[in-house]
């Protein structure tokens, strides 16, 4: 990959130099040295050889293409970048010395036995053909390594599938699933990426699924997305769990029962900008919560990232975007923040665990498929 | 997959901390063959990613040589590298490396001769094992020793 197919591939070449993507960035507006303007014009004049090392520094949140009026796709443009960075020998930054992407690329080297379902309850009703399968992603992971958190991603697990067999489903688990590779794929690591993306269309296929659910937006956008792309074909379709949810619901397959509490809902931009999803996780909240439902002063497809995407570059910046995110929900009036993503919920977290003020460091956070859970079985059925 | 043609020979990640592990050119020459030692100044230091980017480099096992409780140099090396190791074990074991590939032994200060015994002992056991699946995509540890 060289710069110049990057610029020319995602419209970089067509920029107008109009400055509106730093006045919406998210990462501009706490580091004056960062503009995706700037770092699009150096590109273009960089002579051949030298690249902007600012590639980095991207949430890759696309909200600055909401706003480009040449229709340059920003986030692709640093993922590209990221991939001549990489080429070049270049360190890309990896939090938490890049153990999840070492950890990925161990998935996508061959042959070994994964252990990754133990924490699927026994009541829980799943099966291993059928026409519907739930992608777990990275879920069992991350709470053996944010230990210091005290996050519950396999909750998120738990409660997916609570859900699902509400729904009168029993979803298909791959015992042998692999990461989805979307960090691999932010990062610039195309190459692991696609060779994760073959592996897991093939077992999807043999699976049998017709329908691949997950709780985790960057899966989808993997699945449905890049996928189609990396791997060549996608035979199935991939959908959030706020998405199969809508369309049950339309069906008549559920009724959802009310809940206490004032909530509000972070958008993951992965799902939000990158799948253009908004309306499926709100109309499940609105039937909810009713009224208790609050919108931050972002939301929907303006909604700001939870401060780090692809667990690159954590930094300050990302901490006071956290901040101001948290400070957003607490105004809303909510006690409750609820996320789609369980990185934001990992992020946010995070961030609370160093505020020091009160109204922000209480906030609950919990996972849409919880709050979901809990709506249909009423808190009976926790596993 | 336990027989790989030709002279398969275990390779062997050693992190360590530099109190525990005197390494001269005494001690470098009697490592056993295909091995790489990386010391840092405390166990401390050894990130839960340092494990993971060894695997991946294609190592059939990494072992860890600590201080023993009480005796870190700066206090708290050996409680965090427990914490690490907290968070390694389950990892390791979701992803499908068995938990023999990975040792952490602790030692009284400048002992070398026990380390290497101690390493010895864990590359014959890695050798009855066998390769730790087909080998890795990006072996950056053929070249060592």
């Amino acid at each position: 990959m060289l710069l110049r197919e990057a610029l020319r591939e995602t419209h970089a070449t067509l920029c107008q130099d109009c400055g509106k993507c730093t006045g919406v960035c998210p990462v501009s507006r706490y580091d004056e040295d960062f503009s995706p303007r700037m770092v699009v014009t150096h590109a273009v004049h960089a002579p051949t050889g030298q690249t902007p090392a600012k590639f980095n520094l991207c949430l890759t949140c696309k909200l600055c293409s909401l706003v480009c009026p040449s229709d340059v796709d920003y986030s692709q443009f640093t993922r590209k970048g990221r991939e001549v960075l990489r080429e070049d020998g270049a360190d890309p930054a990896c939090s938490h010395g890049a153990v999840f992407q070492h950890m990925m690329r161990i998935m996508s080297q061959n042959g070994r036995e994964q252990n990754r379902l133990a924490w699927v309850p026994e009541e829980a009703k799943t099966q291993t053909q059928g026409e519907l399968l739930y992608f777990t992603g990275c879920l069992p992971y991350y709470d053996s390594y944010y230990t210091h958190l005290g996050t519950d991603t396999q909750r998120i697990g738990k409660d997916t599938l609570r859900v699902l067999n509400a729904l009168g489903e029993e979803p298909v688990l791959l015992p042998d699933e692999l990461c989805c590779g979307h960090d691999l794929y932010w990062s610039g690591d195309e190459e692991a990426a696609t060779k994760l993306a073959k592996k897991n269309v093939a077992k999807i296929a043999a699976s049998g699924a017709k329908t691949v659910v997950s709780s985790c937006p960057e899966c989808v956008f993997m699945l449905r997305e890049a996928y189609p792309k990396l791997a060549g074909e996608a035979p199935y379709e991939a959908l959030h769990l706020s998405e199969y949810l809508a369309r049950k619901r339309e069906e008549g397959a559920v009724e959802l029962a009310g809940l206490e509490g004032d909530v509000t809902f972070q958008d993951p931009c992965r799902l939000s900008r990158h799948l253009d999803e908004t309306e499926a996780p709100r109309a499940a909240l609105n039937e909810i919560f009713g009224e208790s439902f609050h919108e931050m002063e972002h939301h929907g497809k303006d909604s700001v990232c939870c401060g780090t995407s692809g667990w690159m570059h954590c930094n300050a910046v990302s901490k006071r975007i956290q901040t101001e995110r948290l400070r957003e929900a607490a105004d809303s009036g909510a006690e409750t923040l609820v996320t789609a993503c369980p990185k934001c919920q990992i992020h946010l977290r995070c961030a609370q665990a160093s505020e020091k003020d009160d109204r922000l460091s209480s906030l609950r956070i919990r996972d849409f498929a919880t709050v979901v859970a809990e709506s249909i079985d009423g808190g009976n059925g926790s596993w | 997959m336990k027989k790989i043609e030709g002279n398969w020979k275990p390779r062997l990640m050693i992190f360590s901390c530099k109190w525990c592990f005197p390494l001269g050119l005494e001690e470098e020459r009697a490592l056993p063959e295909g091995s790489s030692v990386l010391r840092s100044l405390c166990s401390g230091r050894i990130h839960p990613s340092f494990v993971f980017q060894a695997f991946e480099s294609g190592a059939d096992g990494v072992f860890i040589a600590a201080c023993e409780e009480g005796d870190c140099h700066y206090g708290t090396g050996t409680e965090i590298l427990g914490n690490t190791i907290d968070r390694v074990d389950p990892l390791l074991d979701m992803i499908g490396i068995e938990s023999s590939r990975f040792r952490v032994r602790y030692f009284p200060p400048g002992k070398a001769d026990m380390i290497l015994e101690s390493v010895q002992e864990f590359r014959d056991q890695l050798e009855a094992t066998g390769p730790r699946g087909p080998l890795s995509s990006t072996p950056h540890l053929t070249e060592v020793k």
